[in-house]
Formats: C-alpha cells, structure tokens, sequence
C-alpha cells in the first residue's frame, strides 16, 4: 500500500466515512462525519497508520485533507 | 447584590452596567445596542430559533427575553426533515433558521440585515401556558419532538444560584463556548449576563486555532465544558501550559473519567485556579449541584452539594436522587397540546443513583434508567434497541453501555450486517459508528424469569474488556 492509500484508509476509519467520500477537498467542519468529536479518531488513525506520535499543535493544524498532508511532511511522511 | 425575586430576566440584564457583548471581530455591544426592536405579528406567539453562538443570534435571544413570547431554541445543524417534522407537530408563529432559504407556508424577512427570518403566514392563536417562556431538548440534533418546558422564573432563579457560587464579576470576559440551546450553554449566557462583564460571541470551538487565538486576545477568565472538552484539552497540551487571564474552569454534563478529573484537580491546584465540578439536567434549567473546589481533592468524584434554594432527597428504597428547588421544570412537551399546561411535579426524579457521604456531599453512583451520556448527549439505550428490532426483525440484539465510552451491540447470530446497523443508527439518531462496538456472545443472558439481564451483560462486557486491554 502506497501513503496515498494509507492516508485514505487513516480518513476512512478515523471519520467512519466511506472510501469514495474521500477527496482531496475534505475539511474539518465541510462534511457532518468529520466534527471535533471525530478529529481525534482522525488523529489516533493517521498515528497508527503511519507509526508517528503526533504534535500538540499540529493537531490543531491538521483542518483539511491538504493540510494534513502538508504536516505529515513533517513526519517524514510524503503524500 | 441583587434584589429579592426579581421577576423579569431583561430588567436584570439591564440592572448590569459592565455588560458588553463582543463580537470575534472584538465590537462591544450593550444590551440596547441588541435588543433592537422587531416586528411581532401578535403579542404572544411561539418562536423556534435555530441558534449558533453568533451576535446576530444572541441579539435575538436577547429580544424574546424582552418579549411576552415563548421560545424553542434548537440546533442548527439538525437535519432539515428534523427541522420539518417538528415545525409541523408545533406550529410556531416565528422561525429563525439562516441555514434555510424558504420555508412553506412561511413569509422571509431579515434580522440584523441577514436573512433568516420566516414569520408564519397564517397566525394561529397559540394556547400557551402564561408561564411558559422556554422549550429546550435534551437529545442534540437527533429531532426528537419531546422538549422540556421552562418558565422564565425557572431561568432566573436558576441564573441567580449560580451566581451565588461561582466567582462572577462584572470584569470577567466569558467565551460562549458550549451552544445556547444546550441548558449549561444557555445557564453560562444567562448568568454571565446578570452579574458578568463581557461575553464573547464565537463559533469556534476548542479543536480550532481560532479558539485560541480568541483566547489569547480577550483574555478569558473562565471556560466551561463538557467531560468530552475536557478530554480534548488534556490532548492538546492544555495542562502543560500557562493560561494567566483564566480565574476558574466548571465542569457539567456528565462524569469525568477519575485520572482526568484528578489531573485537572492538581493542574487546578498548582495554579490557583478554581475548578468546579457541577451536575444537573436540563429539567433542572441546568443546575442542582457544585463541589466547591477547596474540597475537590478531598471529595474526588462528588456532585458536592444543592445549589442555593435547592434540595436533595434519596429515595430510601431505590436510592434515586430526587431535588426540589425553584428551578424544576413544568413538565414535558411532545406536541402543540402539551404547551397549554405547565405543572411543575413535586419533586424532579433525576433517573440517577445516588449515595451521601458522612460529611453530606453526594455522590452518584449509577442510573435508574439505561441511558448513556455520549458527548455530553443523553441516548437510551431501550429506545436504540427498539429502533434496532424494527428495523431487523428476527435478530437479536442488546444494546449495553460502557462507561459513558461505548455502546456495545450484542448478538448471538453472527449474520447480522455491521455496517448497515451503524449507517442506521448513525441516521436516525446520530450515535457517532467510532464508538459503536459489536460483541458476539454464545447467548443473551436472562433474568429466572425471562427478562434480558442488563446488569449481568454489562458485567460480562466490563470483565471482557479488561481481558483484551
């Protein structure tokens, strides 16, 4: 599986959302499945995806697919 | 100080000089500045308004508590055919609703030059009780039509205990940041508007920078949340950081788990910062109880003691926690009928077991009722089983509550479809799929005579979890 792949399989399980709701213009808020409860499912998926622990901050940063993908570059993680 | 029974919730707001409203933008408003005339179509009507925590939404929140109206505040992000099903079962004269463009049957106008407005275009001469002021839901945006009847003298007498104890002053800077149609979202507004300073009327929420950056440049004094908040902040590094405007923190809404609780305790301690952990429910306005925080550590766990003018009692043979107090509610509401009459019943029976300590703090020690609280969202799980056993009819299954964590679906036959029961209950009545877990068991356990054996399963299911953690 490429990260392509496994950022979608993060979104799928963390959002509880179908594979083929997921698109590059997902944001925090734009769809009901992904709310502040959901988020943190978000988080704890993409951290067991990729085997990161991420940061504080960055969870905050992390509001839209583009710019989870934009902070996973941080974790050696490129989309 | 405040005057002996005051009867009018406006008066009292405009009895406090330092009250300001901000907007995100940091305008200040007083209360004349809002409170801007609008034309009724008749003196006495019921309105439902779909309220955000925006100015345009408190400025007319603000209006109908000067008006002779009755009020339904509801989510506006509940579904539409909710939105519908309701306005059809109640009728309402006036309807709030920015997110809709029309409405049948309905005529536009705008608030505050936005659109939103719809006034009814047949007046119907609503039978409502002359004490009925406020209908609020306890069940989010799932749409269900029973509402909890409130009287303006419920809100203030509920308003004024509260500031009986927590540390309002007219120099506090107060975010809205639960909703308004939430009773402890609303019991923040109404108190903070009688004896605080400013209040600042956002949208953002804890999980958004904005949040925080709004944090830093008001100043907040206080912060209120839900065990769920509370959950977010300790993951967003809240404890490890300074917060140098913040005076007290309050926690409602349900139980929070005893490791958070203590570490927020200690965090509270360390700082200096008054922590208070509070219980109530909405058929209570929002509040019976507080711990004050010099006996948080002591009393870890406790709903402390009744607020001022309130009383409990624990029913001697069920152990059921009942209060008495100004702030009990008139009954509940399922449809435009139930509007006519409002009969505050002798005691509110909370549903929750409860126990006191020598010292006469109390605590609660389970529910009467199978409701989980998830999110701060009360979800009976006898209503989702039965929603279950429509819809799949033949197969058996049990719906049991983790902690307040999860709902555990239990099933014997294992060709049921996983995915279908948590798109339905996801649907119907917004349980979130994340915190749906399915149990397969050799067999649905049973009372001698027959009934599902509720405490064994949870039981069963507790033993279970700790054997896979």
């Amino acid at each position: 599986m490429n990260n392509t792949e496994k950022l979608h399989q993060a979104f799928a399980q963390g959002l509880s959302i179908p594979a083929n709701a997921i698109h590059s213009d997902l944001a925090y808020q734009g769809i009901t499945a992904w709310d502040s409860m959901s988020h943190l499912f978000l988080i704890a998926a993409l951290e067991e995806t990729f085997q990161i622990q991420i940061e504080t901050e960055d969870i905050l940063e992390m509001s839209s697919y583009q710019r989870i993908t934009s902070v996973l570059k941080k974790y050696d993680v490129s989309i | 100080m405040i005057s002996t029974s005051p009867s009018n919730l406006y008066q009292l707001l405009s009895d406090n000089k330092s009250l300001r409203y901000l907007d995100t933008h940091g305008d200040r408003y007083s209360l004349s500045d809002l409170a801007t005339s609008l034309a009724l179509p008749c003196s006495r009507g019921l309105a439902f308004l779909y309220l955000d925590n925006s100015i345009e939404s408190v400025s007319l929140l603000l209006h109908f508590f000067r008006e002779n109206w009755a009020i339904a505040l509801l989510p506006p992000n509940m579904a539409v055919p909710f939105k519908e099903r309701l306005e059809l079962r109640y009728q309402p004269n006036l309807i709030y609703d920015p997110q809709r463009g029309s409405l049948k049957g309905y005529t536009k106008a705008l608030w505050r030059h936005k659109a939103g407005l719809f006034y009814a275009d047949r007046q119907l001469e609503q039978q409502l009780h002359p004490d009925l002021k406020l209908l609020l839901s306890t069940s989010g945006t799932t749409g269900s039509p029973k509402f909890v009847k409130l009287s303006e003298q419920n809100m203030i007498a509920n308003a004024l205990s509260i500031l009986d104890y927590l540390p309002i002053r007219p120099t506090d800077v107060t975010p809205l940041n639960l909703p308004l149609y939430y009773s402890y979202g609303l019991s923040v507004f109404t108190s903070n508007s009688i004896g605080g300073g400013k209040l600042v009327c956002t949208n953002s929420e804890v999980m958004q920078k904005e949040f925080w950056r709004e944090m830093e440049r008001f100043g907040y004094t206080s912060l209120a949340g839900v065990p769920y908040v509370y959950e977010l902040l300790a993951r967003l590094g809240f404890l490890k950081k300074e917060h140098p405007h913040l005076r007290y923190l309050t926690q409602a809404g349900g139980k929070l788990n005893k490791d958070l609780l203590a570490q927020f305790a200690q965090y509270a301690q360390e700082k200096q910062l008054d922590f208070f952990v509070m219980y109530g429910q909405t058929e209570a306005t929002a509040r019976m109880s507080f711990l004050p925080p010099g006996q948080l550590l002591d009393k870890l766990g406790a709903i402390g003691k009744p607020i001022k003018n309130g009383q409990f009692t624990i029913d001697p043979e069920s152990s059921e926690l009942h209060y008495t107090g100004p702030n009990v509610f008139g009954g509940y509401a399922e449809g435009l009928a139930d509007l006519q009459h409002f009969d505050p019943p002798k005691s509110l029976a909370t549903g929750d077991l409860a126990r006191q300590d020598q010292d006469g703090y109390y605590y609660i020690t389970g529910r009467l009722k199978r409701i989980v609280k998830l999110f701060g969202i009360r979800i009976n799980l006898d209503e989702v089983e039965q929603l279950l056993a429509a819809q799949f009819p033949g197969k058996e299954l049990v719906c049991v509550g983790s902690s307040d964590k999860y709902i555990s679906i239990c099933y014997v036959d294992p060709n049921i479809q996983q995915e279908t029961i948590k798109e339905l209950l996801f649907k119907r009545v917004h349980i979130l799929p994340q915190v749906i877990r399915f149990q397969q068991l050799t067999s649905i356990l049973r009372t001698s005579n027959g009934k599902i054996d509720y405490h064994a399963m949870t039981t069963l299911l507790s033993d279970s979890n700790a054997l896979v953690h």
